[in-house]
Parts: structure tokens; sequence; C-alpha cells
């Protein structure tokens, strides 16, 4: 057991090397900041602005921090399409030949995602509450950055699992990122609660890390007791577990199925 | 302008096959449904009109920038650039004859917001004012392919400029009002969104679709986005002719 | 009644960074009338595609003019552009995700033709190159020739009066390469002026009315192919190891021996006119008991080296 999770840990360090080169050749600092974090923070008030248009300040509150939260939701998914980049270098019928730990390493892979998302958002949810009027306490700020990064890499868990599927069809990996971003806005609390939708639509969204990520942080927001912020915390480390635990029976699915010569995985 | 003509059809067989086609396209109907179901939750259902009209702007964005990201990169790489300076037709006209066909997209993103809105929501988009809409529409969709192909040379000129081609998207959206009118941003915002093409666009569209919405002067709506979107295609040749000139005196018209 | 092409001291250089300006052209002169084949033949890198690229507008000269029927490719590039057709070598430069005749249906609506006249055309086309069957397949399937014939195609889709052709056959299989020139020759025949770039000796000479060389950025020769293939028929050479030195100063005094010299691997070279000669030299080497011992003909790039020799620079011998 030790020394498999030594494999694991030694895995997902050979990914982590990866990821960073591939994040350093994506963005230069300048780029980061005047480019993404820009875009990031235009995003949050697209829709903040839109919650001051139609709603009452309570409203406001929600939609900033649904907006913002969904931000980590987007950088996270990056993961889909970086999990199939392997497939374009030909590196992924070499890594199927070698002992890695499939899910260790590319849960290391994509990891300067949900690490750049946790930056980005915890920004935006600061800089937004200066311009709408949202309140924390000094005590708050690191419990906020805390839960963004779990939300993070929750959603981290689950957009590994999509990335599996898209190294089935590499064509589709922008269209199913697009389409997982798209349905979570829509249907996991970002700017209208769960309950607006049909029960069926709210039983699905538990499944969503960031349902339960963004009922915690409105939970910590409205100074709720710490407990019951602790409680949906929780249910993302949970649902973030179950999202893993998939994603590494995919990859070792997947590279059995390269081991055995699938063609659309050379 | 064979190169407008040219660009135009070829653009429409060559889009059938191309990813950046359905990606543009595929977040339509889910931004409906996140809008309307803002406007119906908080209960401004006369902002309904919005709501249906702001997916098709983002779409023909969304299409604007992921197009012409690559479209004269791509052809460098190929090695068509060459042959394609080698015939007697205007790149520029080239280039926005292309864009001005993705610009199609358009009309199926519309479709789809405006079924996703009927049949989720019950709500039936109207055309109070189709003629303004179709003028509106056609209008912005040109200053969309114009603002694009000056995109494409900057793209090409600073390939820097590349790694924020994604994060145009809401800055723009942001700036454009295509949801929320710029009239109701605060005095120094909306001054600066009045440069922006969709700002005037999207009043236009929404306008002509709002039962009562009347805009106080419709004509000098449409020519405001007329004058940028010829201001940016202005813009976009004068780039382009600038990047062809460089790199024929550089050599530098394939590969890199 | 103007020239097809005419060449005026065009000079072309590159900046490179940290070094001298490179000098691509260092001065070219050439006149091609009207209803000429030309070929250009020179090693890699000795200017061919830069003169060609100069000729069909995408490259400005450094200094010089060149007119195309008459139009100046700078100063009057659209009008140069309507008389030109061009191909750049390789099998690169198409829309792989699109057919045959929608590649060529692009390319004639950028040349200005009308709808039926480009239907016309393009189906026309297509049948010469012999694409007809597989004009509707995606080009992404294409063989290396096929890629090919379909850029001869595109190139003339406008009907041009002057082609330019940059290294057409550059990879072709020997089946493509001979359909190739059977074309070339019926475009000869349509009355087009054609300037092609070639590392094939035998291409040239079976093709062209003259041809040039070309060198490091020079023009060395423009000659009809009969002279140049004279020399190509002619002088062959007799590779040899172990040749002793008396047999060495035997063959160098057999009538019809051109040179011989020791090449840097120690191989004896003999070089001949006629092979007569040839044949005397190898008996002679064999005699001696030699069996290491090959014939070959000269390489274009010795036969471009002996040719500038023979033009009176003194290279010794």
């Amino acid at each position: 057991m030790g020394i498999h999770a030594l494999r694991v840990m030694t895995a997902v360090r050979q990914g982590f090397i990866v990821a960073r080169t591939d994040f350093a050749w994506f963005y230069t600092w300048k780029t980061w900041l005047g480019g993404w974090l820009v875009r990031v923070l235009c995003q949050v008030a697209f829709y903040s602005i839109i919650g001051v248009t139609v709603g009452d300040p309570d409203y406001v509150v929600h939609v900033v921090l649904g907006a913002a939260l969904m931000i980590c939701v987007a950088e996270s998914l990056m993961t889909v399409a970086s999990t199939t980049w392997d497939l374009n270098l030909g590196t992924f019928p070499l890594l199927a030949a070698s002992p890695v730990v499939p899910g260790g390493y590319y849960f290391g892979r994509s990891m300067m995602w949900p690490l750049s998302a946790t930056a980005t958002t915890s920004i935006a949810i600061f800089t937004m509450s200066l311009f709408f009027d949202l309140h924390w306490t000094a005590a708050d700020v690191p419990l906020v950055v805390v839960l963004v990064l779990l939300t993070s890499f929750a959603t981290y868990c689950m957009a590994l699992v999509i990335g599996a599927v898209a190294l089935l069809a590499p064509g589709a990996r922008n269209v199913m990122s697009a389409v997982v971003t798209m349905a979570i806005t829509a249907f996991c609390g970002a700017v209208v609660p769960v309950d607006f939708w049909p029960s069926g639509v709210g039983w699905a969204a538990q499944a969503v890390p960031v349902t339960h990520g963004l009922n915690a942080i409105r939970h910590l927001e409205s100074g709720a007791d710490l407990g019951v912020v602790a409680r949906s915390a929780g249910l993302v480390a949970l649902v973030g577990v179950v999202w893993l635990t998939v994603a590494m029976i995919a990859f070792r699915g997947l590279f059995n199925h390269s081991r055995r010569g699938s063609a659309s995985l050379s | 302008m064979p190169g407008f003509g040219a660009g135009f059809e070829f653009q429409i067989v060559a889009m059938r096959g191309q990813a950046d086609t359905y990606f543009s396209l595929i977040t339509a109907p889910f931004f409906a449904l996140v809008f309307m179901s803002i406007m119906e939750y908080s209960g401004r259902t006369d902002l309904n009109s919005h709501a249906v009209i702001a997916p098709m702007l983002i779409t023909m964005w969304t299409a604007a920038l992921s197009f012409s990201g690559e479209m004269i990169s791509e052809d460098r790489e190929n090695g068509r650039l060459e042959s394609l300076i080698a015939a007697p037709m205007s790149f520029a006209m080239l280039l926005f004859g292309r864009l001005c066909a993705c610009m199609l997209l358009a009309l199926p993103s519309f479709l789809m917001s405006y079924l996703a809105a009927g049949s989720v929501f019950g709500y039936w988009l109207s055309f109070e004012q189709p003629l303004l809409f179709a003028s509106a529409l056609v209008l912005t969709a040109a200053a969309t392919a114009a603002t694009a192909t000056a995109l494409s040379a900057v793209f090409v000129i600073a390939p820097g400029a590349r790694s924020v081609q994604n994060t145009l998207s809401f800055p723009v959206y942001l700036l454009g009002g295509v949801l929320v009118p710029v009239s109701q941003y605060p005095g120094w915002l909306e001054g600066l969104t009045r440069i922006v093409y969709l700002s005037w666009g999207a009043d236009l569209l929404r306008a002509a679709t709002t039962p009562g919405a009347e805009l106080e002067n419709t004509i000098c709506y449409l020519v405001m986005l007329g004058l940028l979107g010829a201001t940016a295609f202005a813009l976009g040749r004068l780039f382009i002719s600038r990047f062809l000139q460089r790199a024929r005196a550089l050599g530098a018209l394939a590969k890199e | 009644m103007t020239a097809a092409i005419d060449i005026r001291g065009v000079t072309r250089s590159y900046v490179v960074k940290g070094k001298p300006d490179f000098m691509a052209l260092k001065g070219i002169d050439l006149t091609i009338p009207r209803g000429e084949v030309h070929a250009l033949l020179g090693p890699n890198g000795a200017g061919k595609t830069t003169l060609c690229r100069i000729l069909s507008t995408v490259l400005l000269p450094t200094s010089g003019t060149v007119t195309v029927l008459g139009h100046e490719v700078v100063r009057d590039a659209e009008k140069a552009k309507q008389c030109l057709g061009v191909v750049f070598g390789g099998d690169r430069g198409l829309y792989n995700r699109l057919s045959a005749r929608q590649n060529l249906n692009f390319w004639a609506s950028l040349y200005g033709l009308r709808r039926g006249e480009r239907r016309r055309r393009v189906d026309e086309l297509l049948d010469r190159m012999g694409l007809a069957q597989r004009a509707d397949e995606r080009v992404q399937g294409f063989s290396r020739g096929m890629k090919q014939r379909l850029h001869l195609a595109r190139g003339l889709v406008s009907d041009p009066g002057v082609l330019i052709l940059d290294e057409p056959t550059v990879g072709m299989d020997p089946v493509a390469a001979r359909d190739f020139r059977d074309l070339v020759r019926e475009l000869r025949a349509d009355g087009r002026t054609i300037l092609m770039t070639t590392h094939d000796m035998a291409e040239a000479a079976e093709l062209s009315d003259r041809v040039s060389f070309i060198d490091d950025g020079n023009l060395a020769l423009t000659e009809s192919p009969t002279t140049v293939g004279n020399i190509v028929s002619t002088r062959e050479r007799v590779d040899a190891r172990g040749v002793p030195q008396e047999v060495r100063d035997r063959l160098t005094g057999l009538a019809g021996v051109a040179a011989v010299s020791e090449t840097e691997a120690g191989v004896l070279r003999v070089e001949t006119e006629h092979s007569e000669a040839t044949r005397q030299v190898l008996m002679t080497i064999v005699a001696a008991g030699v069996t290491d011992v090959s014939r070959s003909r000269p390489s274009l790039e010795e036969v471009y080296l002996h040719l500038i020799g023979r033009r009176g620079m003194a290279v010794g011998g």
C-alpha cells in the first residue's frame, strides 16, 4: 500500500511538471494578468450588472458570488482540453507503455488550472465585493480562499472524468467543456437558485461540486454558523472524491484500451 | 469585388467541417436559458427580449474571435498565403467575405435562442419592427465581420495577441451592452461603450423586438453602427496591407 | 512584341540577424520570349525560388525590374497577377478539408471567373488533369501526385499566358512525372510561356526550349538544351579503387579522357568525353586486375560546375 501511494505521488509529480511548463507556455505573467484576469473580472461584472438591473441587493450578492464561482468552474474545465493534448503530441501511447499510474499522472497533468482558478476566483470575489457591496470580515478572507480552492479541485476531479471521455473524441473537447460550463451556469445555482428548475435538474445538480461550493460561500457571506458552512464544504469534498475515484478508474481503463492497440488513442 | 464573393462562398463550404462552427453555436441555447431564468426569477419579464437577443450577439462575437484568430496564420502555415497573394484580388476583401459568411451562424443561433425561450419559458419574441430588425441585424453582422477582419490582421502581425484572443469575449459583451443596455451603465462607462459598435447594434435589435420601445433617433443609431463598422474595416485594410507589404519585403509570406 | 518575361538587374537581399545581409539574387538579367518553355536549373538555395516569388508578385526585389507581358510586377502588380499562373512546388497549399472541385472553384472565383465560365473551366481542368473521377472527394485523401496535379490545375484556372512552376515534380513518382511532362508539352502547344525550376536535368532537357543555370544568386548561363544535352549525354565517368600509379598515368594519356582526379574518399575518378573512351578506360582498369570499379553519369551539379569551367573560368587542367 505504501509503495503504491509512493508511485501515485511520483505520477502526480511527473504530471505536474508537464502542467507547469504547459501553463508557462500558455500564459506569461503579463497575459495572465492583463488578459485572462481582466476577462474574468469582466465576466463577473457582466453578470453582476444584470443582477443590479433586475433585482434587489440580496439578489446582486447572489449573482456576484455565483458568477465568481463560475470562473473556477470554467477554468478548471480547461482540463478537458489539456487532457487530450497528449494525443496530439503523440505522448499518449508512450505513457500507456510506461509504468506510470494513469490517474496519478492525469491528476498532476492539468493541475495548473485549479490552482490558477483559485487565484482568479478569489481575486474576482474580493474585487467585485468592493463594487457591489459585499462584506467580509478579516477572518472570512482565508476561509473564502480555502472554499474556492476546495471547489476548484473538486470541479477539477469532475473535469478529469470529462477529459477521459474527451480522449475518445478529442475533436469535441472544446464543445464538451463549453456545454458543461454553460449547463452548470444555468442549473447549479449560479444565477438562480437550484429549486427554480424542475426537481430532476436539482437532483442532478447535487452531483456537481460547485452546487455545494456556492452554498458554502453564500452561507459564509451571510454570516451563517460555521458548522453550516462546513457541512456544505464537506459535501464539496465528498462529491470531489467520488469524481476522482471515477477518474482513476476511467484513466486506468483508457490506458488498458490503448495497450490493446486502440486506434483512436494513438 | 472578386475577393468578397469568393471568400463568402468558400467559407460557407469550409465551415461545415470545422469544429469552430459548432463551438460558436452550441452555447446559444444555454445563454438563452441562463438569461431567461434571471428575468423570470426576478420578475423582470419586460426584459425577456433582451435575454433572447443577447445569445445571438454573443455567437456573432464568439465566431468573430474564433475564426479570425487563425484565418491568416492557417493559410500561411499550410503554404497557401503566397498563392492567395499572387491572385488578382483584395486580400482584405477576401477575409471580410469569409468573415461575413461566418456571421451567418447568427441565424441558427438566434433560432435556438428563440426556441429555447419559447419552449422552456413560453416566451415567444415578437418582431415589433421587422424592417428595423432585419437592417440592424445585417449591419451588426457586417460590423462584426469588419472588426474581425481588423482582428485577424492584428493576430498575424502580433502573434503575442493570440494569447489574449480567448480573453476578448466577456470584456466585449460587457462593453457592447449585449444584455444590459449601456445607457444604464454609469455615465463614464457609457461614454467608453459608445465606441464599441455592438452597443448601437444591441440597442437597435432590442428596440425592434420590445413592445413600446422606441429609440429617440433610430437613423442616428443605424448611421453610428455603419460608421463604426466602416472604420473597423478601414483599419483592417490598413493593417493587412501593411502586413503584406512588410511580408513581401522581408520574404515572410511563407511559413513561420 | 513585348517579351513574356523580362528581368533586368534584379537583386534580392535578406536581412539576417547579426550577420551581413544575405544576397539571394545578385543581379539577374533574363528575357523569355512568348511561347517559350524555360527551365531554371541550379542547386538548392541558388535563388530559383526567390526569382519565382518575385515574378509572381509575392516578394519584392531589392533592386531591378521585372515585367510580365509588359506589366511591371511591383508597380503594376494587379495587372501582372491577371496574366500569371503560379504553382509553388510540393503538395501543401490546398484546402485539405475541401474537395478538388471546391478548391478549384474557390481559386477560379478569386481570379474573377463568373459562375458559368467557372463551372466550365473547372470541369475542363479536372478532366485534363485526370482528376474528374475523384473531383468531389476531400483533398485530404489524395496522393502526393494527385495533389500536385490539382496544384497545376489551380495554376491554370485563370487560363494564364505565363505560367510559373516552382519545382512542380519534386517528390513525384516516375509515372506521375511522365504524365506531368506530357502535360507541359500540351501547355506549350497552347502557346503559353512557361518558366519552371527543377533539379532534374533530364526533365529540363526534354521539355524546355532553353535552360538557365543559376547558382549562388547569379545567372551563370542560358543555353538551348541541345548544347546542355550533349554534355549530359557524352560526359561519363568511371570510379575505381586501388588503381596502381602506372595505370593512372596510362589513363591520363588515353584519347577522349577529359580529366583524372582523386576524390576525397580516395576514389580515382576518370571523366570521359564519349562512350568509346569510357570503354577504353574500363578495359584498362579491369586488365590491371582492379575489380572495385563503377560507371556513372555526372550529377547535375557536376555538369553545372563543369560548364562554368568550360566557359573560360580558369579551373586548372
